[in-house]
């Protein structure tokens, strides 16, 4: 009927009735043992990060900056938002372009071409952008570490993200819509900016949101572009390092001082609550429209 | 063509538009070749980078488990037109197979696993608990690696090396390699969890799409001639789920083949040594270019930098691999977020 290689349904054995009843008895507690193991994890992951950010837990951990291995996550904080504000003024126009260009003005081939392409980008792993990133960028263009050459990394990473999530909100146009406004004579051009974006904006503002949260939780990429700074980012995108969340936990974990553990977790649960409440929000948009 | 659209309501486009949409075609055009450029561009990076080693090394590249910078005191010498340090050996073989073993293991792990919870969520579950779960694997979604790494080196891995691998060991004592001294507290068993762990979500939300197509109709019928839970799991779901299943597990492959952070922070990075067992510290390619880059930036010579950008064009080959053929099998590409 549907599905590739898809059979018709074999009829069930006619066993015995204890057979039968034993039989799913045990594949639905399978499935709920599976099911209860990956919950049970993820709420022991949860309540960890919770108990060991709850020392550091307090108002000076968010506004003053990191000294050493203690102090607080100011500067990881804003130099999170600093790079992601970046990060967002380079991909933005360039996923939407992208994807518009996939949409609207290539030929099915080449629509399959640009996406493929996208695709095998967003394989590519991490530390391959941070190893590229640290030798073209830091030292082959001389940027330094940078927020410049770790926001053009997070950029390359994302942008396949954002793509295909572009490609999903201006699929969800109705055809409709864009014939009409064709017909009526827009150039196609017109046809984008006075029916597809204002149409697909809101999909197109979750798919940006949704590849920011995925740049946000990076690491990998970020240690030798950005490295890290003990101090608030500065004006100066090059020569200047910048501090992030992800460093923090990453560094600090290894240390022997219970303050610096702590200020790991902390960073850790914020992470995990931007990230989650990223979900939630996006899950809202979606369901309101 | 005079222009069709009159002027003057606000919103109708003026003529401009239409010398403007060449323009754009082309401006949109060379965005959208910003992917192709970007990958191809790493590639080329990766191989121009790695070019001296792999030419000097050959196969030992591949073959050889010697990794080390040589005598950094020493005066460089020259092989190939290149500088050396002398006593430079730069074989992949320890972290080619720390990959294949924590990626095969995890994968070997996480998909029946992921099987399971998919199954369960879609038809078992109650509605209340279907809800639970979905919020529970978008979660572990999108928990960052770093995050996953921070958790597995302090919480999970002394549960795993002092509970739960003696325990194994008085169990497997006798069979080769599940059973074994446990030397350090980060090793392939920790790694191998945590990877599962990592790599469930993306399964377990691809083989729900594929058992969210079975006909509901097929569904009700099935029950309605009094069909059990299992009898209408594997005689109507498993046929669509069947052809999904590789798919799952090649995106799941890509992904743990490419999982940096939290593999470093709980796998013990061995150099120069094969694992012996599931207890052994192991090193996996994508670890060793993030945790071997500091100490290679002292080799004056650069061939240390160089030698990593190799097992980045590796491990750029073999995600690139396995997420073409995930995409071929399963239609999905890892660009698709594990949306449940």
């Amino acid at each position: 009927m549907k599905g590739a290689g898809y059979e018709a349904p074999s009829e069930p054995a006619r066993g015995r009735r204890q057979w039968r009843r034993a039989s799913s008895a045990l594949w639905t507690a399978a499935g709920g043992v599976a099911a209860w193991a990956a919950v049970t994890l993820v709420a022991w992951l949860l309540a960890d990060l919770v108990r060991g950010a709850a020392p550091a837990l307090t108002w000076r951990s968010l506004v003053e900056t990191t000294q050493g291995l203690g102090g607080g996550l100011a500067n990881a904080i804003v130099g999170t938002l600093w790079l992601l504000f970046w990060t967002a003024l380079l991909v933005a126009p360039v996923g939407v372009a992208a994807a518009t260009w996939g949409m609207v003005w290539a030929t099915p081939r080449l629509r399959r071409a640009v996406f493929l392409a996208s695709d095998v980008l967003a394989g590519v792993p991490s530390i391959v952008f941070g190893y590229v990133g640290y030798l073209a960028l830091v030292i082959g263009l001389g940027w330094g570490f940078s927020a410049l050459a770790a926001a053009v990394t997070l950029a390359v990473l994302v942008l396949p993200y954002l793509v295909r999530n572009a490609q999903q909100a201006l699929d969800a146009v109705p055809r409709e819509r864009q014939e009409a406004a064709l017909a009526l004579g827009f150039s196609r051009a017109a046809m984008v900016w006075y029916v597809l974006w204002p149409e697909a904006r809101g999909g197109l503002a979750t798919g940006l949101v949704l590849a920011l949260g995925i740049a946000m939780g990076e690491t990998a990429p970020l240690l030798y572009t950005a490295e890290w700074s003990q101090s608030l980012p500065t004006w100066s995108l090059t020569h200047h390092a910048v501090g992030y969340l992800t460093y923090v936990v990453w560094a600090f974990v290894q240390e022997p001082y219970p303050q610096a553990v702590a200020l790991a977790y902390l960073a850790g649960l914020l992470l995990t609550v931007a990230v989650g409440g990223i979900a939630v929000f996006t899950r809202l948009g979606r369901a309101a429209e | 063509m005079a222009d069709p659209v009159p002027g003057g309501e606000g919103m109708a486009p003026r003529r401009g538009w239409r010398r403007l949409d060449g323009t754009m075609a082309v401006a949109l055009g060379a965005a959208a070749l910003v992917p192709l450029v970007a990958a191809l561009g790493l590639a080329a990076y990766l191989g121009w980078s790695a070019y001296p080693v792999l030419r000097e090394m050959g196969l030992g590249f591949i073959t050889s488990t010697q990794w080390t910078l040589g005598n950094l005191y020493a005066q460089p010498i020259h092989r190939g037109g290149w500088a050396w340090m002398p006593g430079a050996q730069y074989g992949a073989a320890v972290f080619l197979v720390g990959t294949g073993l924590t990626s095969g293991l995890a994968l070997a792990l996480a998909t029946p696993w992921a099987f399971l919870v998919a199954a369960y969520a879609t038809f078992g579950a109650p509605p209340r608990a279907r809800k639970l779960l979905a919020a529970v694997v978008e979660t572990m979604a999108g928990i960052p690696s770093v995050v996953y790494g921070l958790w597995g080196f302090l919480a999970l891995a002394p549960v795993l090396t002092r509970v739960v691998a003696p325990a194994l060991n008085r169990l497997l004592t006798p069979l080769p390699f599940v059973s074994g001294p446990v030397e350090s507290e980060t090793n392939l068993l920790v790694a191998t969890v945590v990877l599962a762990l990592m790599i469930l979500p993306i399964e377990a939300a691809t083989l729900r799409a594929r058992m969210e197509r079975t006909p509901r109709d097929w569904l009700d019928g099935a029950r309605a001639l009094g069909w059990t839970q299992a009898e209408v799991f594997w005689h109507l779901v498993w046929p669509y789920v069947r052809t999904g299943l590789a798919g799952a597990m090649l995106l799941g492959l890509g992904r743990a083949l490419g999982e940096t952070m939290a593999v470093l922070m709980v796998s013990g990075n061995a150099l120069n040594v094969l694992p012996h067992d599931w207890y052994s510290p192991v090193a996996t390619l994508a670890a060793t270019i993030a945790g071997q880059l500091d100490s290679a930036l002292t080799d004056p010579t650069g061939m240390a930098v160089r030698a990593l950008g190799g097992l980045g064009l590796v491990l750029f080959a073999l995600t690139v691999v396995a997420n073409l053929a995930a995409r071929a099998v399963a239609g999905a590409g890892p660009g698709r977020r594990a949306a449940w």
